[in-house]
């Protein structure tokens, strides 16, 4: 178990390092110069050209790309064009806002979708069957920022019992609306995937093992069932979550939910490359992250897995 | 009948008796299975029961209520299955699943939990007490089926629907057992249906025996009396193709010939027509009752075997094509 961890951390700075070459080669094609940028339009050629010398931009590209492996090497995800500050102090600085969303967007997808994917496996062909699978079909087809606006809409506008966006120093109402949006998509998908798994699992032998000793049929859903979908279903959570951490950008930008993605779409639009380049290699970590814990979570859940 | 309706079984009608240890033989598809499921409501969807009875102590037990008939299953009538790799669950600890049999049915944990590893013992389980810690696929076949035979056994259930519980063992396993089922009919006065393809099983536990052919049953009676005096054509193949030790040296093994019948469309008149040797023009049209056929014994047959052997040579037949005894050819028309 210990060597397989190990082995799995060899792995993430491996993909890490293929993240950071991907990055740094896609921020070097880019379109635009930052130095113009931050010169102002008026800016005489002399100026633009000590910014790009500041910005170390007028060095040869191998150079600048020794340069960013190695201070990455040490977690220096260099300084921001814009706020003249590290970049890692101002990812970590936005990031709970970001866990908060993530943690809270995945609990709405497990407390909305469990249930449904429940009610439909037990009783496929029925009317609640068909319900809840076209409410799922809606939120997984319905695109998160147009669903965030009706919600601001409905109940930021209309019905004002919400905030219209803003983190509001983390009070609950204004997290809300964010996570319901960000969950609801998923909600469907794991609606449906826990009703396709548990489908899979009901006509097997052991199900009937377990209805032959007289157990009730709560009983069987619950500790006979359920266990045996959780390696799929947390296989999803964990890439979830994983991904909702490195960033939610669209609902994020949608209720100016103050996180990483946020951030990181405001660098963008600033020609910010380091700060963009940080948040992919922060979001990359935490994906793969994500990935490893899952992996080790299967042991836990699947007395058939060792590693 | 509507397209894609399958009558897996159809029209059987059988007792058994306090104590009584019952085979019920046949192929695979003969319906077997789905009787005994049949028995405790546990036919897996889309199957249903249309029409029938199934009376436990007077009680219907198709008629009770879904809580009703759940306190029944473990507890009154278990049934242990084929196939125990498959059949536990693999998440959950060997142990806590012969538990939960008990405790479904209001024992204490402590006591449940006692109680199984006496039950592990006594299936033969070696060092019960750190078995019961074990996940099924930590268990070897063997102990696997008998894990699940210790399940079935939990309560100390009136009635053990056994369905071909040694199918998946090999033959040393498979005595044990077989042995072991044996005594506990024997001590705790157990009534046990056998559900086999294996007639050798019924000669060593059963009292009884039940024949089933393409979801109806073809011979039944006592045991020896069946295996020395088959009345049905397929009993008799089915013994016929058995290998014996003291069989004389030139006694050929015959197979039967043909494929089990395509239950969505059964042969017309006697099911077993197709492949049978002593066929005669009543089998192609008119279906045959279950009569009596001597004390105690009944049979599905318009020949039956003693005419078969008084008019047809069934003894010295060597080739038992159908059609073979009586005449009537493959594909005449009749």
């Amino acid at each position: 178990m210990t060597r397989y961890i190990i082995r799995r951390l060899a792995w993430m700075v491996l993909v890490l390092f293929g993240v950071a070459v991907v990055t740094f080669i896609i921020a070097f094609l880019v379109p635009g110069d930052p130095a113009r940028l931050y010169a102002g339009s008026n800016a005489s050629p002399a100026s633009v050209a000590i910014i790009h010398h500041q910005l170390g931009l007028d060095r040869p590209v191998y150079v600048q790309f020794v340069d960013y492996m190695w201070r990455v090497l040490h977690l220096d995800f260099g300084y921001s064009y814009r706020y003249s500050a590290p970049v890692l102090p101002a990812i970590l600085q936005r990031f709970p806002a970001t866990a908060e969303l993530a943690v809270a967007g995945v609990f709405v997808e497990v407390i909305v979708g469990l249930p449904i994917g429940i009610l439909a496996a037990t009783r496929p062909g029925s009317i609640w069957d068909r319900i809840t699978m076209i409410f799922t079909f809606v939120t997984l087809a319905a695109p998160p920022f147009w669903l965030g606006l009706i919600f601001l809409y409905v109940f930021g506008a209309v019905i004002p019992i919400f905030p219209l966006g803003g983190y509001g120093n983390g009070a609950p109402q204004y997290l809300f609306l964010p996570a319901l949006t960000l969950g609801l998509g998923g909600a469907g998908y794991y609606a449906r995937l826990l009703r396709a798994v548990l489908l899979d699992i009901l006509p097997k032998d052991y199900i009937r093992t377990a209805n032959a000793k007289g157990v009730t049929p709560g009983t069987v859903m619950f500790r006979h069932a359920l266990p045996n979908a959780l390696t799929v279903l947390i296989t999803q959570l964990g890439m979830d979550l994983g991904y909702f951490l490195a960033g939610v950008v669209v609902i994020e930008t949608v209720f100016a939910w103050p996180g990483i993605g946020k951030q990181a779409v405001d660098a963008i639009f600033n020609l910010d490359i380091p700060l963009v380049m940080g948040t992919v290699l922060f979001g990359a970590l935490l994906i793969v992250a994500a990935n490893v814990a899952v992996d080790i979570a299967y042991t836990f859940i699947d007395p058939r897995v060792r590693y | 009948m509507p397209d894609g309706i399958i009558k897996a079984v159809d029209g059987v009608s059988f007792d058994l008796y306090p104590g009584e240890s019952l085979g019920i033989v046949g192929e695979s598809g003969s319906g077997k299975s789905v009787t005994a499921l049949s028995l405790l409501r546990l036919v897996p969807h889309p199957g249903r029961i249309v029409s029938g009875e199934v009376l436990f102590r007077n009680q219907d037990l198709l008629q009770m209520t879904d809580q009703e008939i759940r306190e029944i299953r473990g507890r009154d009538i278990a049934m242990i299955f084929q196939d125990p790799q498959s059949s536990l669950n693999p998440v959950l600890r060997t142990g806590f699943q012969v538990d939960e049999a008990m405790r479904a049915h209001g024992k204490s944990k402590a006591d449940a939990h006692a109680r199984t590893i006496e039950l592990l013992t006594k299936v033969r389980i070696p060092a019960a007490e750190s078995r019961v810690k074990d996940y099924p696929h930590q268990l070897s076949g063997g102990m696997r089926q008998r894990a699940m035979i210790a399940m079935g056994l939990a309560n100390a259930p009136s009635i053990l629907l056994a369905d071909e519980p040694t199918t998946a063992l090999d033959v040393t396993v498979q005595a044990q057992i077989l042995e072991l089922l044996a005594d506990l009919n024997r001590e705790l006065g157990t009534a046990i249906v056998m559900i086999t393809h294996n007639m050798g099983v019924v000669a060593g536990l059963c009292s009884r025996v039940m024949v089933m052919y393409a979801g109806q049953i073809v011979e039944e009676g006592p045991v020896e009396q069946i295996f020395e005096n088959p009345q049905h054509p397929y009993t008799w193949s089915l013994l016929k193709s058995i290998p014996r030790v003291d069989a004389l040296r030139h006694e050929r093994l015959r197979s039967i010939q043909g494929m089990a019948p395509d239950l969505a469309d059964p042969p017309a008149g006697c099911r077993f027509h197709p492949r049978c040797p002593f066929r005669i023009e009543e089998c192609f049209t008119k279906e045959p009752k279950l009569l009596d056929v001597a004390p105690n014994q009944r049979a599905a047959c318009w020949v039956t075997m003693d005419r078969a052997r008084r008019e047809m040579g069934a003894d010295t037949l060597i080739d038992i094509h159908p059609g073979a005894g009586s005449g009537v050819r493959p594909g005449e028309e009749i």
